[in-house]
């Protein structure tokens, strides 16, 4: 089937389902009035300014630029094309069909395409995604033989209601490749994040996303550790304050033999907040050696905060297979307060110490600097002042410093 | 510092598990505190340093004649109070030296950063701690003894006045228990320190010279007396 044709059938699958379009659109605020071909591809200078402040800001300067008005490469394995060129440009497409409303969602609407191709390269790629408007994006990553570093940074400047639509796609050969999704997109957003990815021989993907951004995210991944030696680690952190909604959906699959997958979603929830984590690892028959291990924490900073933590597994019959899940909710541990309040720390610091600490645990696992510094800074900014979605000054005063100037 | 507990009553969800302790700590002396498991020793350590889940029924806790009962934890730490936990908590991500840090910055101030990394280094090296420990997070994956040893650290930088003792000499081998009791001893004469001990077991005592034995028991301090008074215990139990 063409791209066009899952265009258009995933219009009429919007159209023919009236009253679940409108449940969906009512439990996730998905409504969408794309703007006109005039107004795209139209920067204005309130672009201009808000990206140029957002890279003095964190002293970076991105390799690629996405708004719904402009757009900026300077990489040469990010091609940004229109979605009508993605037949031409693309073999695999990973979504075959309008399988889910949010995928038919993002197949009726998306209007540009990320195309990352590396073969033989070992780069580091800094994408800074601006959600002036509606903007849907699909992402495709194919390598063989590389070594690749994405860090994507969202933010939103949009006053008005806004969908953010991100999904990715990838597809893995022999490469080590680290993804860093880094979402701080102001209230206004609702964020629709859709990945899957096949990980293929001794190939590594992990990837570190980062929502503090948003007050609904949906997110739905699909990973699967399809080779020998391949290895598909999955890091999910969520922070979440007001009437932040979260509704986290990961699947990991291990479908060959010495293949390892892994899943580690923590949630910090504060005031009403809310999560669903739903994290689900599937072993396939005959993967002998497979690994499989799916983590789940939760600190739940207020008693109007919730969260629904639902690890699942299902194992079919091989040999030697290691599978684990676990999942955790707790308020603030006491005994760790009373502890850092008797060696002579204040209650509210031992308590931004901890929550620190839990950040920091999960932030580690991204080996990228910048990505690391950048994603402590908006935690860390909440955490101290209990906002979001501002691209504010990226301080090095991270939760690794010992103190400023020492 | 002179720390004086007084008739102390202290529950915890309303079941009282200290019933009229009285002591009486000066400076520089190490007293002792003995009893079976059960017996209220943990309950009134933590009482002393402001366990927020306890609550102190009746009596009263002074440190140099002034009430701490209600003293928020960190100004008793502030105060130059120190417990050392049975059990430390373990806090993955937060760093051992951030840590530290942080409560040298909120217990001495004045104390200067480079002062501050000495004084790891050399209690580092005096408690044989090995040094991988310290650029790890707190406790986290630490042995029991490791944790033992990583306490004494954060006392011989934090240098308290009064050093509230929970089991020092538990998950240690005989050498450890050693070279702890050794480091106990200096900071004592250093600083002139006071010192509550709990423990269940004389070994550590061995390296030591207390000058006061209490034997705790439900809730209360059922005898007092000197170093005679540990072989009393070797020999007949608790049954005194």
């Amino acid at each position: 089937m063409k791209y066009k044709e899952f265009r258009e059938d995933a219009l009429a699958q919007l159209q023919s389902l009236p009253y679940e379009t409108n449940e969906l659109y009512k439990k996730y605020s998905l409504s969408i009035e794309l703007p006109s071909e005039q107004e795209l591809h139209k920067p204005t200078s309130e672009s201009y300014t808000f990206i140029n402040n957002v890279e003095k800001g964190i002293h970076t300067d991105f390799d690629v630029v996405i708004s719904c008005d402009m757009v900026r490469s300077n990489s040469k394995i990010v091609k940004i094309i229109g979605m009508d060129e993605l037949d031409k440009n693309l073999k695999n497409k990973l979504y075959k069909s309008n399988e889910s409303k949010f995928v038919a969602f993002s197949n009726a609407h998306s209007s540009k395409a990320l195309l990352i191709e590396s073969n033989g390269k070992k780069e580091n790629i800094k994408i800074l995604f601006v959600n002036n408007g509606n903007l849907l994006m699909q992402t495709f990553v194919n390598t063989h033989d590389s070594d690749l570093n994405i860090t994507e940074f969202y933010l939103s400047n949009s006053k008005q209601h806004s969908i953010m639509s991100s999904l990715h796609e990838f597809d893995v050969n022999n490469s080590t490749i680290e993804i860093n999704q880094i979402h701080n997109e102001n209230e206004n957003t609702t964020l629709l994040n859709l990945s899957k990815g096949v990980v293929n021989d001794n190939s590594t993907l992990n990837i570190n996303s980062i929502y503090n951004g948003s007050t609904v995210t949906k997110s739905l991944s699909e990973f699967i550790s399809n080779g020998s030696k391949s290895c598909a680690r999955l890091n999910e952190l969520a922070y979440g304050i007001s009437e932040q909604k979260f509704d986290l959906t990961t699947s990991i699959t291990n479908s060959k033999q010495n293949s390892s997958a892994f899943l580690d979603s923590g949630v910090i929830l504060d005031n009403n907040s809310y999560c669903a984590l739903k994290g689900y690892a599937k072993i396939d028959k005959w993967t002998k050696n497979a690994k499989s291990k799916i983590t789940e924490r939760g600190i739940l900073l207020s008693k109007d905060a919730h969260i629904d933590a639902l690890p699942d597994m299902s194992i079919d019959y091989s040999d030697g297979v290691s599978a684990t899940h676990s999942a955790a909710t707790a308020p603030l541990d006491n005994d760790a307060l009373f502890y850092m309040e008797s060696r002579g720390v204040g209650e509210n610091d031992a308590r931004k110490m901890f929550i620190s600490a839990f950040i920091s645990k999960h932030l580690s696992n991204i080996n990228d600097p910048f990505a690391r510094e950048l994603s402590s800074s908006i935690m860390l900014n909440k955490l101290e002042y209990g906002y979001f979605g501002k691209p504010s000054e990226m301080t090095t005063k991270g939760v690794w410093s010992t103190e400023k100037g020492e | 510092m002179k720390l004086e507990i007084k008739d102390l009553h202290v529950s915890a969800e309303d079941k009282e598990i200290v019933k009229g302790v009285n002591l009486s700590i000066n400076e520089g002396e190490l007293h002792v505190i003995m009893g079976p498991n059960g017996s209220g020793k943990t309950t009134l350590a933590k009482a002393i340093m402001g366990h927020p889940e306890l609550s102190v029924t009746k009596g009263d806790i002074l440190a140099d004649g002034k009430s701490i009962v209600n003293t928020k934890v960190n100004d008793r730490a502030k105060l130059g109070i120190f417990l050392q936990f049975q059990n430390p908590v373990e806090v993955e991500g937060l760093g051992l030296m951030n840590f530290l840090n942080a409560a040298r910055g909120s217990i001495h101030s004045d104390m200067q950063f480079k002062d501050f990394m000495s004084e790891v280094k050399n209690s580092t090296k005096k408690l044989s701690i090995k040094e991988e420990l310290v650029g790890r997070s707190l406790n986290f994956g630490f042995s029991g003894g490791e944790k033992k040893k990583i306490e004494m650290l954060q006392m011989a930088v934090l240098k308290p006045k009064l050093a509230i003792l929970d089991e020092p000499d538990s998950g240690l081998d005989i050498d450890a228990v050693k070279t702890v009791a050794e480091n106990i001893n200096e900071l004592r004469q250093k600083n002139k320190m006071g010192i509550l001990l709990i423990t269940h077991y004389s070994r550590i005592l061995n390296y030591m010279e207390p000058q006061f034995i209490h034997i705790m028991k439900d809730g209360v301090i059922k005898k007092d007396g000197g170093k005679d008074l540990i072989n009393e215990v070797e020999t007949k139990g608790y049954k005194l």
